[in-house]
């Protein structure tokens, strides 16, 4: 980005024009009206604008239209559902020991291969402080903070307590986040 | 003067330089050794301190001034002037480099292994800084090898040889074995390709990494089990453990080589034998009998019922129609507030215990001429022992970790072994003399083995009172009527009397003979004669303890004789059937499956008026019961046990009580209160402290003194007699014609009681009940392994499934006694006397 020189000028002696405050009222109330302008026919347009690349106004029109996080985004914690139709986690139980509210319990089992499952995952959302530490815990990225920000809430604790069946989420979903884990979060060049 | 004494007479001491220090030994100390006694790290990884060193993983290796290389401390002995290095770069070196040599093959599955967090080779590893390999190879993967209740992964083992020698050395079996070398390596099972063993499991508590593994940790791993110390439920050994949970779960059983009297080592039930306290089979809530059916009621209900009926009973029929039987699972405070409540609430006298009630005279006996239940000895005994004798025992089955405590002394010492049974048992090492003698004449044996020591040339000197009984049968004829030759038991004579002081091993086939008293005193005077002790076992984890705690009839707690009252003891059902006792309380006992003629004790308690059970499960008594209280099992409540040598050891609380299941201490306490009694406790150790200031032995007690091992009871002696008893040295009468086979029954290497039959990996070991017999007598019966017999006495007749063993002689079966739908028991007669069968194919 080329850097743009601005020019100070230094104990000047101000005209009587500009000892008035007058441009700079005008100027000031130009900028504000301009923003008035362009949030007042951003709302009113705002079907027309919806997904534009030259859209100026930040406010979007939930529910109807969403925002996507970017992948740094800590969502709702997920389970990672491979390619083969299994869940990646292998119930190694380093998540329920990083998780510093305790809301991750296991019960792990072994398939008829030997390798390890988790039988049972259960991740209390109502304990969960969406910190990522079990994403940063886990050898076999099985788990992962995902996008999803959207149904956090329930009027109901007890549908708060996610089974495994309602984490799995499969990996191609999922793309983004493990990208910028593999390659930002934890890759190799942090350590 | 015994091959152990020979050797100490020659050891001398030896000085040598450690690290620039000089320290003095014993002659034939190793390095390690040494330098553990004076306050010096090695770091070790294949060596465990029960075992006789191993030598393979070169980790302990230390410098010695004038040789090259690095030697093994851990199988060296030291010479005098020896200068050892144990810290040195070269060391620290070589030592990562013998690690790395290990780690090579070594697959780094540390997440989803069982022992990570545990792990030895991951401690070493992170303890000697080895952050790189020299080069990993890559073998081919080997499958994952199941042995039923344990699992072996060959890609896992670091052939350290520690389950192998622990196996050997230990437990005496000898499962494992390695095959093969280098790279093909494997360790396989000895007995085909199953592994068909004791399962006790000691190779996988000892097993460094991961690859022995039990297969059922899946749901917890080493870093988040709270471990909570207390003393196994099963058996009277009263070996402590580590009661692992985690959220409110029993994940598994752990002990560690420095807690407790076992030394680390556990038997089949100690470890795998925990399912019983989350059973899904356990009672939740208190049922009341209304009709035919049980129907759950409130505590409040329960214990208002249990009150106002006792009330009632004794006000209509009087105290002594009220009894008690309390069982030997039951903790010393469980026992003395029952105790406390029915003799002060209720004057009831009725007071009897299920080991009791099986052999009246035994105890009464023991009562009388030690001045405890049993004649107790420490079991530091062991060490101390110029012999072993087994009679009428089977330490491999009945108690194994009394076998591992004696394996290693026999394995260091070589001190002898003599096992004398009705049938052939055996044990490993091998004894010396293994002499079979015909069920019904053991006092004749004991009193020709006597007459045989004290009596010819080279006689022992002993006091004319042990010898005077055994004089009134001469070698010759005690041969003849036991069976054992008399050239036979001149030798064991002989042998017992070069070792001299033997330790004596009585055990449950001593306890259920009609007998037992008199073999107790007999084995009490040879004992006393060498300069010996003997040890009867008891079954349960606290026989011992309820009976100090006076839940005996005529015995207050200490063996105080009970005054005043008529202190009535005999037999509860008889008196049931009599119509005498209407009320039957029965706390933690399954008498209708494990007292003798089981079909009578169902029938009497089908006559009482009120059957009161605590049971934490629906047992055969709690179905022919009132009124059913689910009771909290060891692990869900505080308290003590007294083992089998007299050690009062703590019990704690490592989960809940299941469901609205309470300790019996607190049952009784309510009771107790609701009769009016002052009744204080709070908790558990209320108890223990009223336990310490009022029975006499128990003196002085306290939780924190318990804390650090546990200690021994000081029982009254009666007249400070050892020996010198009077014996019945008759032999039993002949068996009658209808039933010609004697039927010993015991408990099996995997069940003891209610609680076993509830833990799965036992009940898959022993499915079903099963007969031990001769192979000349289930020819003669047209008997196959596995066939279905019926057993049948004059008592009842039960369905077992065959095994034929030589155990057996002819003329002599073995019943399991805890098969549920085949309780052993109810060929017992009631009077006490032996079992008489008769065996047909069913």
């Amino acid at each position: 980005m080329a850097t743009k020189i601005k020019k100070i000028r230094r104990n000047v002696t101000l005209t009587l024009w500009e000892q008035s405050y007058v441009p700079e009222i005008l100027r000031g109330m130009y900028i504000t009206l301009e923003h008035f302008f362009i949030n007042l026919w951003g709302l009113i347009l705002e079907f027309a604008w919806s997904g534009r690349e030259d859209r100026k106004i930040a406010t979007v029109y939930y529910p109807e239209e969403s925002v996507t996080p970017p992948p740094a985004y800590r969502g709702r914690p997920v389970l990672v559902l491979g390619a083969d139709g299994n869940e990646k986690c292998v119930a190694c139980g380093l998540c329920e020991a990083a998780c510093p509210p305790q809301c991750i319990s296991i019960i792990g089992a072994e398939r008829a291969n030997g390798e390890r499952y988790p039988l049972r995952y259960t991740l209390d959302g109502t304990r969960c402080i969406f910190c990522g530490r079990c994403e940063e815990a886990c050898p076999k990225e099985a788990i992962v903070m995902s996008d999803d920000w959207r149904n956090l809430c329930e009027y109901d604790r007890s549908k708060m307590i996610y089974e495994k069946a309602d984490l799995l989420v499969p990996e191609e979903k999922l793309a983004g986040r493990l990208a910028f884990i593999r390659d930002k979060a934890f890759g190799k060049d942090r350590y | 003067m015994s091959h152990h004494d020979a050797e100490q007479a020659v050891a001398k001491d030896v000085t040598i330089i450690l690290d620039g220090k000089s320290v003095t030994v014993p002659a034939g100390t190793t390095i390690l050794s040494t330098a553990r006694a004076n306050g010096v790290d090695i770091p070790t990884l294949c060596y465990l301190k029960k075992l006789n060193p191993i030598g393979s993983c070169r980790i302990c290796s230390v410098e010695v001034e004038g040789l090259a290389d690095p030697i093994m401390s851990c199988v060296t002995p030291v010479s005098e002037g020896m200068k050892v290095t144990t810290q040195s770069d070269k060391l620290t070196t070589y030592r990562q480099d013998m690690l790395r040599f290990i780690l090579t093959n070594h697959p780094l599955d540390c997440p989803v292994c069982e022992r990570s967090g545990e792990c030895q080779l991951q401690n070493k590893t992170f303890e000697m800084k080895v952050l790189s390999a020299f080069a990993t190879a890559n073998p081919k993967k080997v499958p994952r090898t199941d042995w039923s209740l344990l699992r072996y992964d060959r890609n896992l083992c670091i052939f350290c040889e520690r389950c192998v020698k622990v196996c050997w050395e230990v437990q005496g079996f000898g499962a494992l074995a390695i095959d093969g070398n280098g790279y093909s390596a494997i360790i396989k099972p000895t007995t085909g390709d199953r592994l068909d063993c004791d399962f006790c499991g000691q190779c996988l508590s000892v097993c460094p990494v991961g690859a022995i593994s039990s297969g059922v940790v899946f749901s917890a791993r080493s870093w988040e089990v709270k471990k909570t110390q207390t003393v196994c439920p099963h058996c009277a050994v009263g070996c402590s453990f580590h009661v692992n949970t985690k959220k409110e779960e029993l994940v598994r059983i752990t002990s560690d080589d420095d807690i407790g009297v076992n030394n680390g080592n556990l038997c089949a039930r100690g470890r795998f034998g925990f399912g019983f306290h989350q059973s899904e089979d356990r009672l939740t809530v208190p049922y009341l009998k209304s009709g035919d059916a049980h129907t759950t009621v409130s505590w409040e209900v329960a214990m208002s019922v249990l009150a106002e009926k006792l009330g009632e009973i004794k006000a209509k029929h009087g105290a002594e129609s009220i009894a008690v039987i309390g069982g030997e699972t039951l903790s010393n405070e469980d026992a003395y507030i029952l105790q406390k409540v029915i003799r002060n609430g209720l004057g009831a006298e009725t007071i009897d215990n299920v080991s009791n009630m099986r052999n009246p005279a035994l105890c009464e006996g023991m009562f009388d001429t030690f001045g405890a239940s049993a004649p107790i000895a420490s079991f530091e005994q062991i060490e101390k022992a110029g012999s072993f004798v087994f009679f009428g025992c089977d330490a491999e089955k009945e108690n194994p970790v009394i076998g591992n405590m004696i394996r290693p002394v026999m394995r260091d010492k070589d001190t002898p072994l003599y096992i004398l049974n009705a049938r052939n048992i055996s044990f490993t090492p091998k004894a010396r003399i293994r002499a079979r003698f015909n069920y019904g004449a053991e006092t004749a044996l004991i009193a020709g083995v006597i007459r045989a020591l004290t009596e010819g040339p080279g006689a022992v000197k002993a006091d004319a009172e042990s010898v005077k009984s055994a004089n009134a049968i001469s070698v010759e004829s005690a041969a003849r009527a036991s069976g054992v030759s008399a050239d036979e038991i001149k030798r064991i004579a002989d042998g017992l009397k070069k070792a001299g002081s033997p330790l004596i091993f009585m055990g449950s086939e001593v306890c259920n003979h009609p007998k037992g008293v008199e073999i107790v005193k007999g084995l009490s005077n040879l004992a006393a004669i060498l300069g010996g002790k003997t040890i009867l076992y008891r079954e349960y984890s606290n026989t011992q303890g309820v009976n100090d705690m006076g839940l005996a009839p005529g015995h207050l707690p200490g063996y105080a004789k009970a005054q005043g009252k008529a202190a009535s003891g005999g037999d509860v059902f008889a008196r049931i059937l009599e119509g005498k006792v209407k009320a039957v309380v029965i706390a933690g006992a399954d008498p209708a499956s494990s007292n003798a003629d089981t079909g009578r004790v169902a029938k009497a308690l089908a006559a009482a008026q009120f059957v009161a059970v605590t049971t934490p499960f629906m047992t055969q008594t709690a179905k022919l019961a009132n009124l059913v209280l689910p009771s909290a099992t060891a692990v869900e409540r505080d308290g003590t046990f007294t083992n089998n040598e007299g050690r009062v050891q703590l019990i704690r609380k490592a989960l809940s009580p299941k469901g609205e299941s309470r300790p019996d201490w607190v049952i009784f306490r309510d009771l107790g209160r609701m009769l009016g009694q002052e009744m204080h406790y709070g908790n558990a150790w209320d108890i223990l402290f009223e336990i310490a200031g009022k029975v006499p032995g128990y003196q002085g007690l306290t939780h924190d003194a318990l804390a650090k091992g546990g200690r021994l009871v000081s029982y009254p002696n009666r007249g400070g007699k050892t020996g010198g008893f009077e014996f019945d040295v008759k032999p039993l009468d002949a068996v009658g014609g209808d039933y010609p086979v004697t039927a010993i029954v015991g408990n099996s290497l995997f069940h003891l009681g209610v609680f076993s039959v509830h833990c799965s990996p036992l009940k898959d070991a022993d499915a079903s009940g099963w007969v031990e017999i001769g192979a000349e007598d289930a020819g003669a019966l047209g008997l196959a392994n596995g066939d279905t017999a019926q057993v049948q006495s004059r008592t009842g007749a039960i369905k077992l499934k065959v095994k034929i063993t030589k155990r057996s002689p002819k003329g002599v079966v073995f019943v399991m006694k805890n098969d549920e739908n085949a309780p052993g028991m109810s060929l017992a007669p009631a009077d006490g006397g032996a079992v008489f069968v008769k065996v047909k194919k069913a």
